[in-house]
């Protein structure tokens, strides 16, 4: 597999708070990797690094293999936070300006970008009449000019509403499944980034606490979480303090009780609920999440 | 070089004259030359009644197209249209930082001196084009309405020297927008230089009348000497002029994009 963004020990400093730690990531191309991280982590200095709006003090950055800057341009599309325009202008006359930028003939890709964010009635009219949602649309469709082969997404769905943000989730996934393209997305919405990303990285003040695929960081060892639903509870309790492995964790949604099982699978469960005289009316599992890790990596801080 | 460089200035032009500061410059280009020439107009007509009450005065008095083309050059040059060109360049610059749109064009398959070198040249360009407004519009009436010395080669090079002063005027901008994200202290900032360099010239000037030579020698290499060269070329052709003008528009130029390769852009 190529790599698409290989990141080494980028460093950046403000005075004497280090915003950015010893970073190191692989992206591989055709992946969707999700950069997670609370608040001031470093996500986004990480990013303006990666894209040299802002000087690293020390590091390496090399994309699909290029370190000298301008080629690895070549390659990248990119939204940093909330995008800006020339409010005055139109939508189509600021991602006129972008491909002049980019070397690319406008009446060519401008059409095309418009279309792919939903925004092909309103190019001619002018920015500053968009909604917050619309400019984040045109956000991504300048990031789009150009085809590029990998896409840095920082928080694509801020100020969308939540078709818009469906709208995104499934762009980032045709784009990544169809058109083979890479994306780094951070986003500070977790089940947002578990739907679209095969691989997370978490940051923690600068550093890096965790990465890897998602299915394996989420997996979460031999502890199952299962959530029992009964209409005898007093019994639905007794037989689950009978039964080897299996731990009552507190009460769940629409009246379920949460159980934590150990070294016992879930069938197992159930026939033993049965065995002790508990009619269990729902077996709902209950997957570990990324939320869960990230909270468990992070502390609970705020995201 | 890259290749799009020629679409990136048409794209920063189309930046500029999309505001209304944009629109400003073409507008006084017009304005302040026809002012001139009708006031001219209005001398003339004085002239010949003048003649018969003080003809020493009169005589001179010598309106001539010479005299239109050179006086609208100097209008031109006094205030407004710095003031404007000062305002143009801190939006395309210390605005763009404020607002964030720099960040949209840094991130493109381009080098960072490519992107200010594009807004310098919109600017240059666009103040050419005011000038080339106020030269055609200063001189086709003054060639029909005026008569007398039609040799205008001295006065035209005063327009292309005025163009270089533009140009330098501009890096200084661009150089003092590389402090600051705001248009407005961008523009305090340079009023401050300039008030400044025109108090170190006072101060030279005063130690050289106190027999220092030296004082006056640094003089003549003051920018803004350089800056007002342009007064020099509507009689003669002032090389060391043209030279300090050149010289200052690569120093400063120079330094902005040195200053601008290793400023953030967050």
């Amino acid at each position: 597999m190529t790599t698409a963004l290989e990141v080494r020990g980028l460093r950046r400093t403000y005075g004497s708070r280090v915003a950015v730690d010893s970073l190191d990531l692989e992206v591989t191309e055709g992946s969707v990797y999700g950069f997670l991280g609370p608040n001031g982590a470093g996500k986004t200095t990480a990013m303006r690094c990666i894209l040299r709006l802002i000087r690293p003090d020390a590091g390496h950055v090399a994309i699909f293999g290029d370190t000298d800057p301008v080629q690895q341009r070549r390659h990248v599309g990119a939204l940093i936070e909330t995008p800006r325009f020339y409010e005055w202008m139109s939508g189509k006359d600021n991602l006129d300006i972008a491909c002049a930028y980019a070397g690319l003939n406008a009446k060519d890709v401008v059409p095309e970008a418009l279309m792919r964010v939903g925004l092909q009635d309103r190019g001619d009219d002018k920015v500053k009449g968009y909604s917050l949602g619309m400019k984040q649309r045109l956000g991504i469709a300048r990031a789009l000019l150009g085809k590029p082969k990998l896409l840095l997404l920082d928080e694509p769905t801020n100020g969308l509403d939540p078709q818009g943000m469906k709208d995104v989730r499934d762009l980032i996934a045709s784009l990544a499944a169809d058109q083979d393209v890479t994306i780094f997305i951070s986003s500070h919405l977790l089940y947002e980034v578990q739907a679209v990303a095969t691989r997370v990285g978490i940051i923690r003040k600068g550093h890096l606490v965790a990465e890897g695929e998602v299915e394996e960081l989420i997996a979460g060892g031999d502890e199952l979480e299962v959530e029992v639903g009964s209409p005898e509870l007093p019994k639905l309790r007794e037989a689950i303090d009978a039964i080897s492995g299996a731990e009552w964790a507190g009460a769940g949604a629409d009246r379920r009780q949460v159980v934590k099982l150990t070294h016992i699978d879930v069938p197992t469960f159930n026939r033993q609920l049965v065995e002790h005289g508990v009619p269990v009316a729902e077996l709902v599992g209950r997957g570990r999440t990324l939320e869960d890790l990230f909270l468990e990596l992070v502390g609970g801080t705020e995201i | 070089m890259p290749k799009q460089l020629p679409q990136m200035i048409m794209a920063e032009l189309r930046k500029v004259l999309s505001r209304p500061t944009g629109w400003a410059g073409p507008v006084l280009s017009i304005v302040l030359p026809s002012i001139v020439v009708l006031g001219c107009l209005i001398v003339a007509d004085k002239q010949e009644a003048m003649m018969q009450e003080n003809p020493l005065v009169a005589t001179m008095i010598n309106i001539e197209p010479y005299t239109v083309v050179s006086w609208s050059l100097r209008t031109r040059n006094f205030f407004l249209m710095p003031m404007v060109l000062l305002l143009v360049t801190a939006q395309l610059f210390a605005g763009e930082r404020s607002n964030k749109t720099l960040r949209s064009l840094l991130v493109r398959p381009v080098p960072r001196w490519s992107v200010l070198f594009s807004k310098f040249s919109a600017v240059t360009l666009y103040a050419g084009a005011c000038l080339l407004i106020t030269y055609l519009v200063a001189l086709l009436p003054a060639l029909l309405l005026f008569e007398g010395e039609t040799e205008l080669g001295g006065v035209s090079l005063g327009f292309l020297a005025s163009w270089l002063s533009d140009a330098a005027f501009i890096a200084i901008a661009a150089l003092v927008c590389t402090f600051t994200t705001s248009v407005a202290w961008a523009v305090v900032g340079v009023v401050i230089v300039m008030i400044g360099e025109l108090a170190a010239r006072g101060a030279l000037e005063a130690i050289e009348f106190f027999g220092q030579t030296w004082a006056g020698r640094t003089l003549e290499y003051m920018p803004g000497n350089a800056l007002e060269a342009w007064k020099g070329f509507d009689e003669a052709w002032s090389a060391p002029g043209f030279g300090m003008l050149v010289g200052m528009l690569v120093v400063l130029g120079g330094a902005a994009l040195a200053r601008f390769q290793r400023t953030d852009v967050p």
